[in-house]
């Protein structure tokens, strides 16, 4: 549960592809509207980027435990301790719904805190908090995460990777906008359209990214079938005669 | 006069808060409402398509590998064998599948009903012994879902599908014999992400009948190819065990699987006998296709003790059938 | 954002086809737009799940517009997203299995598409339910025709294909005899394409909107 089959060798290979390989915004495209209205500025962009890192990396551990215990097939066996089978109620098809909501009342409860407690970082932090909530990359990496099924260390360094190489993504083009704003540039492309341009080549750069394998687990499991009961040689023999 | 303005007064506070939208009560109640409909909405649709995404995810693996197997032919119709190696459109009558001409797309339960007849899951362990899930004491769906990201082959009993003939005679102690082929399942990396296939292998247990990888997260148009027609009709004819220059094939020492070679296979080896385990590679897809011969290596090395003794009983059956 | 007084409620429809086009004038709805339009299948059954998507729940979300409190409005918009998004999904899943392969966290996201969440906050919140319907059901449709664009292009060059039929004579192609002959425009494959072409179409629509 925790590691898997996972070595934590293969965790610094995750890290990397989650940062520069398979970067959520380069390679995934995901988390674009809010980069496009926000990358003028460097500043804003890095506001931005610490943000999101934070947001996705608590909620991607809290939507984990939500798949553990309540959304994956089996999951609810836990109620047990209740008293209640519930090992057959397959829950998966509010996935979607329970990851929203959780992501969008961490935002809440983070704004709330942010602002009672650390004021001056509500300051510069505090307005991007709700745009982040419906930022197609949180919940584009955690869904990415739910269908690799990783255990608990892995699934925190890959959440926590993808949101530094938004960071990095986001913040690359802020730079680039910002030379851009004083180039000539065609009436009709100035502004978003030259942005896309810019950004399409930077994703063909992060292409050559591509094949560096690093997170491919190669642990043993552990084999399940030891654990029950094995067949006695007769038993074979039998069944082959 | 006081008294009357606070009882008042007090009164229409709280039934202010009531009706006033933005108050703590009120939220609550209509957050609550709202996620109770929702859920009842969400259930009530999942419980109604339960049953056709079951079948639906079933269908697909099955088909993927009645496809291998060539049972089934690509646009939907069965396929029996003529007798003579060559598969012909059939169509099911009374149970059975019996040539036609004409195309004749099978119905869902249809392919249900001929999967379940005509493959067999048993499983094989290290040593090539055959087994059936009864007897090893493992419940097939939880075998099979639980195993199926890290692969079969991993396993101390690994899975593995027998190809029953048309015509079954009563045999079915013999868990070896009367095999029109095997399936074992396939497992590898692709460039992205974990893929997974079928490999139909002939009752020699070194042919291959077909091949197809249904499961995949490579880039369209690209790795994707792997899931393509054009790309899997390569494979029938090729043989796992590669043969030495004089074209025979030691069980032992022979390498075991499928190079998927950059650029194409005449123009790599010629004519050489190792162009028989060689297929075309796809243009741009290198590394898909290097996942591809590291999956065939790695999990057929797994399954060739199994694939010696198929051998073994497959070339006795045919001393004994020419003698 | 301009407040569109009119008499006929057609005209919410038509306004989001071209004047109001959400990918090329509001930018929102990106993110999709680059990752499904390899193929133009894909890009099709994700235009019409969006254009669903944004028609009932702006739709829904107009309905409940004067009883939803101010602090839950958020969360009350996503979850009628969610929903509608999920009936897609399991849809998806059971009737159109191989599609739903190829497609499969992309549905999800329909859900944080700003262009979905951009039409509940910036107009199904203020006007009555049916020209919150046909607001929606206009900015999705709008947003359909620029995927379908952007997939048709990117299928035909990059695979000779257009929903999987060879457009491209096979005899063009480059083989052992004529290895100078036609290939397919593989950059057309990868999703900067998408960036490019994306990035030219907004430039052709301000180039036609000056005139």
């Amino acid at each position: 549960m925790w590691m898997g089959p996972y070595e934590p060798l293969n965790m610094l290979g995750l890290l990397i592809q989650a940062v520069f390989i398979e970067n959520f915004l380069l390679a995934n495209f995901l988390g674009m509207c809010t980069y496009l209205a926000c990358s003028s500025k460097l500043k804003v962009a890095n506001g931005l980027g610490l943000a999101v890192v934070f947001v996705l990396t608590v909620s991607g551990v809290l939507n984990w435990l939500v798949l553990k215990f309540i959304t994956a097939p089996g999951a609810l066996s836990w109620l047990s301790v209740f008293g209640l089978d519930a090992s057959e109620v397959n829950l998966e098809f509010l996935q979607f719904l329970i990851f929203i909501c959780v992501i969008a009342g961490f935002v809440q409860v983070l704004e709330i805190v942010i602002e009672k407690f650390v004021p001056a970082l509500y300051q510069s932090l505090g307005l991007y908090l709700p745009l982040i909530a419906v930022n197609c990359a949180i919940l584009g990496a955690v869904l990415f995460a739910v269908t690799r099924d990783y255990p608990f260390i892995p699934n925190l360094v890959y959440v926590f990777g993808s949101a530094l190489g938004w960071w990095l993504a986001i913040a690359l083009i802020a730079a680039i906008r910002e030379k851009l704003a004083t180039s000539n540039v065609l009436t009709d492309l100035r502004g978003i359209g030259i942005t896309f341009m810019m950004t399409g080549l930077m994703a063909m750069s992060f292409q050559g990214f591509i094949g560096i394998k690093l997170a491919q687990p190669s642990g043993v499991v552990e084999p399940v079938a030891e654990a029950k009961v094995t067949p006695s040689k007769t038993d074979l023999e039998s069944s082959k005669t | 006069m006081p008294q009357e303005y606070t009882e008042k007064g007090e009164r229409s506070v709280s039934e202010q808060q009531l009706s006033d939208k933005n108050s703590n009560s009120y939220t609550l109640v209509f957050i609550t409402v709202l996620s109770i409909i929702a859920a009842i909405i969400l259930s009530l649709l999942a419980s109604v398509l339960e049953a056709p995404k079951v079948v639906a995810k079933d269908l697909d693996r099955s088909r993927q590998m009645m496809i291998a197997a060539n049972i089934l032919d690509r646009e939907g119709s069965f396929l029996i064998d003529d007798g003579k190696g060559k598969p012909k459109k059939a169509r099911l009558e009374n149970g059975k599948l019996v040539a036609k001409s004409v195309d004749n797309i099978a119905t869902q339960e249809q392919l249900l009903g001929i999967y379940k007849d005509r493959l067999q899951p048993l499983l094989v362990d290290s040593a090539g012994k055959l087994t059936t899930f009864e007897a090893a004491h493992i419940n097939e769906q939880e075998y099979v879902s639980a195993h199926r990201k890290m692969g079969y082959y991993k396993q101390p009993l690994k899975l593995i599908y027998k190809i029953l003939p048309q015509e079954k005679n009563n045999s079915d102690k013999e868990l070896y014999a009367n095999a029109a082929g095997w399936v074992i399942p396939m497992n590898g990396f692709g460039l992205w992400d974990a893929i997974y296939g079928y490999l139909a292998i002939a009752s020699d247990g070194i042919t291959v009948l077909g091949m197809t990888w249904y499961d995949h997260k490579e880039t369209p148009g690209l790795g994707a190819n792997i899931a393509d027609a054009y790309w899997q009709e390569f494979f029938p004819g090729k043989k796992i065990f590669q043969q030495d220059a004089s074209g025979n094939i030691d069980l032992n020492t022979a390498p075991l699987g499928i190079t998927v070679v950059r650029g194409k296979v005449s123009e790599v080896y010629g004519s050489s006998s190792k162009a028989n385990s060689a297929i075309d590679g796809m243009a741009g897809a290198t590394l898909t296709g290097n996942g591809v011969t590291d999956a065939y290596t790695d999990v057929l090395k797994a399954y060739r003790p199994f694939l010696k003794h198929v051998n073994a009983s497959y070339s006795t059956n045919k001393k004994e059938a020419t003698s | 954002m301009t407040h569109i007084k009119a008499e006929q409620p057609l005209s919410y429809l038509t306004n989001q086809l071209w004047g109001g086009n959400q990918i090329l004038v509001a930018i929102l709805g990106i993110c999709s737009a680059l990752g499904v339009t390899n193929r133009l299948s894909v890009a099709v059954t994700m235009g019409l799940a969006v254009s669903f998507v944004t028609a009932f729940s702006s739709f829904f979300v107009s309905l409940l517009r004067n009883i939803t409190p101010d602090s839950v409005r958020m969360i009350t918009q996503l979850t009628i997203i969610s929903v509608f998004v999920i009936i897609i999904d399991q849809f998806l899943q059971a009737y159109f299995y191989s599609i739903s392969k190829v497609m499969s966290v992309f549905v999800g996201l329909i859900i944080t598409n700003c262009l979905v969440m951009g039409r509940a906050e910036g107009m199904a919140k203020n006007v009555p339910p049916i020209p919150a319907f046909l607001d929606g059901l206009g900015a999705g449709l709008g947003y359909a025709g620029v995927l379908f664009v952007i997939g048709a292009i990117r299928e035909l060059f990059g695979f000779g294909q257009l929903f999987g039929y060879q457009i491209v004579p096979l005899h063009w192609y480059a083989s052992l005899e004529f290895p100078d002959a036609y290939e397919n425009l593989s950059i057309m494959v990868s999703p900067s394409a998408a960036f490019f072409l994306l990035g030219g179409m907004i430039g052709i629509y301000n180039w036609i909107d000056r005139k």
